[in-house]
């Protein structure tokens, strides 16, 4: 009996079914798109930030013994994973390649010192640790400069930040637009369907019945919107792969949370409306 | 075959309906029902009249769960309505033949549709044979309004749809409210005669009325509501 009526309620409402379903689907599409784009912000920095590089320059004139000195130390130094040494020579081959043309030729001499790249592995550290380090490297006597990119992980730290920000700020405002598109779905329904609900109610219809299918209806309608925001955003993310472009990828959490959350909201929409009147009325 | 859902009653060998004291007062104040009693036994039937205005709409309305009582009891087979759950009073309604200004008619599907679900609610969703809706269209006179929506039909037409749903489901109780104002005269008899059929087949009728003497053929327990001071 339940089944009839929710197969009625659903072909005697298809049009508002499905636009509603239409509606609230972009609305989800733009909601997985700006939560694609967040996550993949956050994965890029989470990857930049992983390790760090940083570059000790040493002064004119340090011996060879000396470097190897401090490259002991540096490695001794907690989260670091690799030391690199550069002879001003590997140096000047370095820089002769990049520039295409040979420093010693036009200086006469090889102005490059010794150089150490130093990793790290941010994992357990942040940018302050960073900078102590590199405070008391540059202190080291032999030491002549130390470059670490400060201003890029401050601006990575940023990016992330305004990213998640930003993604929840769009994710509630769709929500509560959906919530509101839902909502309205159910009023409508529920105010056509008011008379007939009364109808079934008077001939012995259980109200658990009536209100078990309307909410059958809310969630198909939720589950639709679902489907064809997944089916757009699935579309969306394959075009960008087809043209090679840096594309987010499609992590289950998000495939679920994609799926949940319309209906979800769909089932709190149908609630809050109160879309199945009471059977008694006042006197 | 019509009328093999509802396990058939012994005829009026104990109280089916009971109204004990039923008092309702309009907005707090009006009283409309004022200290009402009646029993309807199974299979016994009752004409309850009384002038228009006097409340009998608003007593079928109280019957039927549709209005609460300020006080007293209504029960069915002993047990109380107003102690029962929704679920409870639907099962009681689902095994009942309303007939009222309260429309029981769904307009959301055609006539036969119509009847089909009120035999299915009563059936608790058993299988409903299109001879079973045939039956009762014919007994009706609706043979030709089958397949239009309950809309489109005239207001006797709808009203003699409504008796046809509540006599297909060959109910325990029939609550008939003003069912001689809403028919013509051979609309009427047609309806008191498919009524009588079940009737004698082991329905009990309640038939609030304000032409009392058009069901005295019948021989049934007439009752009138006493004019509230």
């Amino acid at each position: 009996m339940m089944l009839h009526e929710t197969l009625r309620l659903i072909r005697n409402n298809a049009f508002d079914l499905l636009f509603t379903a239409l509606v609230a689907g972009l609305l989800f599409t733009l909601g997985d798109i700006a939560a694609l784009t967040a996550q993949d912000v956050l994965a890029l920095t989470s990857d930049l930030k992983k390790e760090m590089t940083m570059e000790v320059y040493f002064a004119d004139g340090v011996a060879g013994s000396d470097v190897e000195r401090v490259s002991q130390s540096v490695r001794e130094i907690d989260g670091v994973t690799d030391v690199v040494k550069r002879s001003p020579e590997d140096a000047l081959k370095e820089m002769s390649t990049i520039m295409g043309t040979d420093l010693t030729e036009v200086l006469g001499f090889n102005p490059l010192p010794y150089s150490l790249e130093v990793k790290f592995d941010m994992e357990n550290h942040d940018e302050q640790y960073l900078s102590q380090v590199s405070a008391n490297l540059a202190m080291q006597p032999e030491v002549m400069e130390v470059h670490f990119a400060a201003e890029w992980l401050s601006s990575l730290h940023k990016l992330s930040s305004i990213s998640a920000v930003a993604s929840s700020i769009l994710g509630v405002l769709i929500s509560a637009c959906a919530l509101f598109v839902f909502a309205g779905m159910n009023r409508q329904i529920s105010s056509r369907r008011g008379a007939v609900n009364k109808g079934l109610l008077l001939l012995g219809m259980k109200p658990s019945s009536i209100y078990v299918s309307g909410l059958s209806v809310s969630l198909l309608t939720g589950l639709l919107s679902a489907i064809l925001a997944l089916a757009v955003t699935y579309s969306l993310w394959k075009t960008c792969q087809a043209y090679s472009l840096t594309v987010p990828f499609l992590s289950a959490e998000l495939l679920v949370a994609a799926l949940i959350l319309p209906v979800g909201l769909s089932c709190v929409a149908f609630l809050a409306s109160r879309p199945v009147s009471s059977s008694r009325d006042s006197s | 075959m019509p009328g093999s859902y509802i396990p058939r009653v012994i005829r009026r060998s104990s109280e089916y309906l009971n109204l004990s004291h039923l008092n309702l007062a309009y907005r707090g104040s009006r009283l409309i029902i004022s200290d009402f009693s009646l029993g309807v036994a199974a299979g016994e039937g009752v004409v309850v009249h009384g002038p228009a205005g006097i409340g009998k709409t608003t007593l079928a309305r109280v019957i039927t769960g549709k209005l609460r009582p300020d006080s007293g009891e209504i029960s069915v087979d002993g047990k109380s309505l107003s102690a029962s759950s929704a679920t409870a009073r639907a099962e009681i309604l689902a095994r009942w033949g309303v007939v009222s200004d309260d429309s029981t008619l769904l307009l959301d599907r055609s006539a036969g549709e119509n009847v089909r679900t009120s035999i299915r609610i009563s059936s608790h969703g058993g299988q409903v044979s299109d001879d079973d809706i045939d039956s009762a269209f014919r007994r009706f006179g609706l043979a030709a309004r089958r397949s239009l929506n309950p809309s489109s039909l005239s207001s006797v037409e709808k009203f003699l749809l409504q008796l046809a749903m509540a006599w297909a489901r060959s109910p325990l109780l029939f609550v008939l409210d003003d069912l001689d104002s809403a028919l013509d005269s051979q609309s009427l008899t047609l309806a008191i005669d498919a009524i009588r059929e079940r009737y004698l087949s082991g329905s009990a009728v309640l038939l609030l009325t304000s032409s009392p003497e058009l069901y005295l053929p019948l021989s049934w327990r007439h009752v009138a509501i006493p004019m509230v001071r």
